[in-house]
């Protein structure tokens, strides 16, 4: 559990999301939006910034004749400038039953981390899509730019509940359908899925994308101190195993996990997906300040 | 092997509620996590890693069933060997006499001595059963015959040495009693007998006896003893003084009316010298004499002193340094006025009678005939009765009876033949009645005689061929002395021993004595007669403790072992009407007074024992039983500490 009052507060205070507008989300791939924005594309627009020459033909804006050469060669000839498009960013945050589960509180760690992100894009002026997951993909709230609308989101997020289970397939099956081409997705889970990791993770492949996942979890699913004869119960299926705890059972947990972790990497590699391993035993602010600019999504 | 107690075999049933119980599994706290996929990942992982595991969980089970049978055998009492076969018996007597409070070089008390030789004693008679037995002023068992030996050590570490003379002769045919009881026929190491020449082994003891004591101790003069006796002497120091004797009686002489004798003994070979001083209610009563006393040596001194009436006198002997031993350097005396006592003399004239009475002092008499006695009160009224040729009916509770020359028909209600000049053939002459008298002058010369046949309550002093011509009886609360002739029919009135008789026979009725108290030990009974309309009495001791509730017999009776203090024990009974009640008491002395125990010399031996044979002498004793019961626990025990452990470790 938080401790006493945590809760209470806000997931963001003011300091820090000044220090937030001072970052920027980093994408490897350039990226372009519907409408023109502050993020450089390949596509030649309308822009101050010179790119290249090209033939005049019919129908081709003549303002943008380059009047020089013509005097010089006599030959038409379009400038074409650099087109600055907007930016989307998608934050995919999980809000199954398990998430609410584990000390330190993952569920306020995970709202935390993706109002961090948010304020970051809307400070930089991406578009951000806010996209909740339980066992399926909650109903879509629109996306938001500008940085006036980061209270908005905030307020969304503590307002937020957990749902039931998990069934990230079908939850990001159905987001890879509406999903905005050429965009930062950022999944945000505990990625606690029976069904599997490959089929969610490929839905968040895709070469028009640049996807990262923090996979978050407590401190005492990283690292568990349990004592004595427990019946573990699992909070979304109901299902439940009976541990009798000690060294050796520890430390074959924490081996298991080693391999989980490594097994997302592998399958993070394939996908092209960056992963990112978080605890909720770190302070968000750490999180967001220090290992997310390490891992190169924060500039 | 066998069990003592099959019956609790049924317990055995608890096996099938171990298996329940484990079928049942423990409770488990249950605890939400977020997921249980990797912890199933884990217990899978655990589960291959350790092949064992699921035999291990099955090790559990095995030791908690095994623990279980072993504690229901336990409970069963297993045995092996035979009950008809024995272990030797170890006999431990142990020496709690006075002398054992001599203090060594060491510092240590020689019963402290004797208490860790004991203890070792214990140790050494693994497997073999043992009995501790004290000796000082009684001789007591202080346990059962047990192979416990936890039992013996506790009894010998609870044991204080006491205040008084040993008891050895007794502690010694207590345990010499002890073994032959415990004698068995030896098994024969012999194949199939032939018909008619097995020879039966007769019963044999198989015992020993340890005596741990310094060696101050009587020796035996019983039958030779059949077991080996093992001294374990103890004590090194032999020095040592003390009072061995202390008497006191009243005269009237230009130096006092009191005179005190004490004798003091050197018992060692050094010389001691001391002085000694007497005390009179706490005050010094003489001026103290000192003197030296070689080794060996005896002294006697006496003081006169002004002593009449009651007082409480004690004797000190203070040697220069102190010595090894405390205990015999006091010694006490009362000294009380004798209370006056009140005789009824029912019967005929009798001069010669009148005048042994006369002579008696502080006794007041009352002629009465034979109307006139009422039996309600004259209890009440006279401490002896002596009726003279007269006898009622029946003889009223209450008073001694004194009879002369008469048969009471309560107890000899038929006719008694007479007897003409019988001869003695025997009287008791360490009978206190006795003691200043000769009865040579009644021997054949008594004119007739009417003997009294024995029965029972009736204890002859003296005895011709026919009866009792003199005896004590004692029928319920009634008690006496009865003469079975006529004194006038003998010249015994004119013999000097007569009034002596009679004195001390009238002393004797009353209980009155000559007022100087001083002859108790330590382990004698106190016995005070505290009178009718006696209810509640107590005792007070030398330090000052108090005993409450003690019991006082028919006839106002009161009987308590002197225990094991010495000093002035002051005994208080409540007399009296309810509204008139007053404390009456009686001070009595206890003292050590032994010259066998002021000898504190370490024997080597003991005079008069040798040692019995060995019990290997014929045929051979068998195995013994042997109770299995502890190692049974234990090792359930055992077994469940191995549970728990491997139980938390899996």
């Amino acid at each position: 559990m938080s401790p006493a009052g945590e809760e209470e507060k806000p997931l963001l205070d003011e300091d820090f999301l000044a220090r937030c507008g001072k970052l920027a989300l980093f994408s490897r791939k350039v990226v372009h939006g519907m409408l023109r924005g502050e993020k450089r594309s390949r596509r030649r627009g309308m822009s101050t910034e010179f790119a290249d020459h090209r033939d005049y033909v019919v129908g081709d804006d003549l303002r943008h004749l380059d009047w020089n050469i013509y005097g010089r060669l006599e030959k038409l000839f379009i400038k074409l400038f650099e087109e600055e498009e907007e930016r989307s960013v998608v934050l995919l945050l999980d809000a199954s039953a398990s998430m609410a589960c584990g000390e330190p509180d993952k569920w306020r760690h995970a709202r935390q981390v993706t109002a961090a992100l948010a304020a970051v894009a809307l400070a930089s002026g991406d578009r951000v899509h806010l996209r909740i997951l339980d066992e399926e993909l909650r109903p879509t709230q629109g996306s938001l730019r500008g940085s006036g609308n980061i209270l908005r989101i905030v307020k969304l997020l503590e307002e937020l509940e957990v749902g039931k289970g998990t069934a990230l397939n079908p939850s990001l099956r159905a987001h890879a359908a509406s999903a905005p081409s050429r965009a930062i997705q950022i999944l945000i889970s505990d990625l606690m899925d029976p069904a599997g990791l490959e089929e969610p993770l490929r839905q968040l492949a895709g070469r028009r994308a640049e996807s990262w996942v923090i996979h978050l979890l407590s401190g005492d699913e990283a690292d568990p101190q349990h004592i004595g004869d427990l019946r573990l119960k699992d909070v979304e299926e109901g299902t439940h195993v009976d541990v009798s705890f000690n060294d050796r059972i520890h430390e074959t947990y924490r081996s298991v996990l080693a391999e989980y972790r490594a097994e997302i990497r592998q399958l993070c590699s394939r996908f092209q997906i960056q992963p990112i391993e978080v605890s909720s035993a770190i302070p968000f602010d750490q999180v967001v300040l220090e290992m997310l600019r390490q891992k190169g999504m924060l500039a | 092997m066998s069990f003592g107690a099959p019956m609790m075999l049924w317990l055995l049933l608890l096996l099938p509620a171990v298996l329940i119980l484990w079928f049942l599994k423990i409770r488990r706290t249950p605890t939400e996590v977020a997921s249980t996929l990797l912890w199933r990942r884990a217990l899978q992982d655990e589960r291959v890693r350790s092949p064992f595991q699921k035999l291990l969980r099955n090790l559990v089970l095995f030791l908690q069933l095994l623990a279980v049978l072993l504690a229901v055998l336990a409970i069963a009492a297993p045995q092996g060997g035979s009950g008809q076969y024995t272990s030797r018996l170890n006999l431990i007597l142990v020496d709690s006499s006075a002398s054992m409070n001599a203090i060594e070089i060491d510092g240590r008390s020689r019963f402290e001595q004797a208490r860790e030789r004991g203890l070792e004693i214990v140790d050494d008679i693994s497997g073999e059963r043992g009995i501790v037995i004290g000796f000082g002023s009684s001789a007591e068992t202080l346990t059962p015959v047990t192979s416990d030996r936890s039992v013996l050590r506790k009894a010998i570490s609870r044991m204080t040495p006491g205040s008084g003379t040993s008891t050895f002769e007794n502690a010694l045919e207590m345990a010499l009693s002890i073994a032959r009881q415990d004698s068995v026929v030896p098994m024969q190491d012999v194949e199939e007998p032939e018909d008619g020449e097995e020879e039966q082994l007769r019963q044999q003891i198989d015992a020993r006896i340890f005596v741990i004591s310094d060696g101050a101790i009587p020796g035996w003069t019983g039958d030779p003893i059949p077991v080996p006796v093992l001294l374990e002497s103890v004590g090194e120091v032999s020095s040592n003084s003390g009072i061995v004797a202390l008497a006191a009686r009243r005269e009237f002489s230009e130096e006092g009316d009191l005179r005190v004798v004490a004798e003091i003994r050197n018992s060692g070979d050094e010389v001691i010298s001391g002085e000694v001083k007497i005390l009179l209610d706490g005050e010094p009563a003489a001026e103290a004499q000192s003197r030296t006393l070689e080794g060996g040596e005896r002294w006697t001194h006496s003081f006169s002193l002004l002593g009449a009436g009651d007082h409480e006198i004690e004797v000190l002997w203070n040697p220069q340094g102190g010595d090894a031993l405390s205990l015999d350097d006091r010694a006490w005396l009362v000294a009380e006025q004798p209370r006056t006592i009140k005789i009824a003399r029912v019967g005929k004239a009798n001069i010669l009678l009148d005048d042994a009475l006369a002579v008696i002092p502080s006794v007041i008499i009352e002629p009465l005939t034979l109307e006139q006695v009422d039996p309600e009160t004259i209890g009440e009224e006279f401490d002896v009765v002596v009726w003279d040729r007269v006898i009622p009916e029946v003889l009223p509770a209450g008073p001694g009876h004194l009879v002369l020359g008469a048969q009471p028909p309560q107890l000899w209600p038929d006719e008694i033949e007479q007897v003409s000049q019988p001869l003695l053939v025997a009287w008791r002459r360490d009978d206190p009645l006795l003691r200043y008298s000769q009865l040579t002058p009644i021997d054949g010369t008594i004119v007739k005689s009417f003997p009294l046949p024995q029965r029972d309550g009736v204890s002859p002093i003296a005895e011709c061929r026919e009866g009792a011509l003199i005896a004590r009886f004692i029928e319920g609360d009634v008690r006496g002395i009865i003469l079975a002739f006529d004194v006038l029919d003998s010249p015994w009135p004119l013999s000097a021993s007569f009034p002596f008789f009679i004195e001390a026979a009238i002393r004797d009725l009353a209980r009155v004595g000559g007022g100087i108290s001083g002859g108790l030990r330590s382990g004698d009974l106190i016995e005070v007669n505290a009178g009718g309309g006696v209810s509640v009495a107590k005792r007070i001791f030398p330090s000052g403790a108090e005993e409450d509730g003690i019991p006082v017999r028919s006839g106002g009776i009161i009987r308590v072992p002197a225990g094991e203090e010495l000093g002035i024990h002051q005994m208080k009974w409540l007399q009296g009407q309810s509204e008139e009640q007053v404390w009456n008491h009686k001070r009595v002395p206890v003292n050590l007074l032994s010259p066998a125990e002021s000898s504190i010399e370490p024997m080597p031996a003991i005079a008069g024992i040798e040692v019995g044979q060995e019990r290997e002498a014929m045929g051979f004793w068998g195995v013994a039983k042997q109770h299995y019961w502890p190692w049974f626990l234990a090792f359930a025990l055992g077994l469940m500490v191995v549970e728990w452990i491997v139980f938390h470790r899996r």
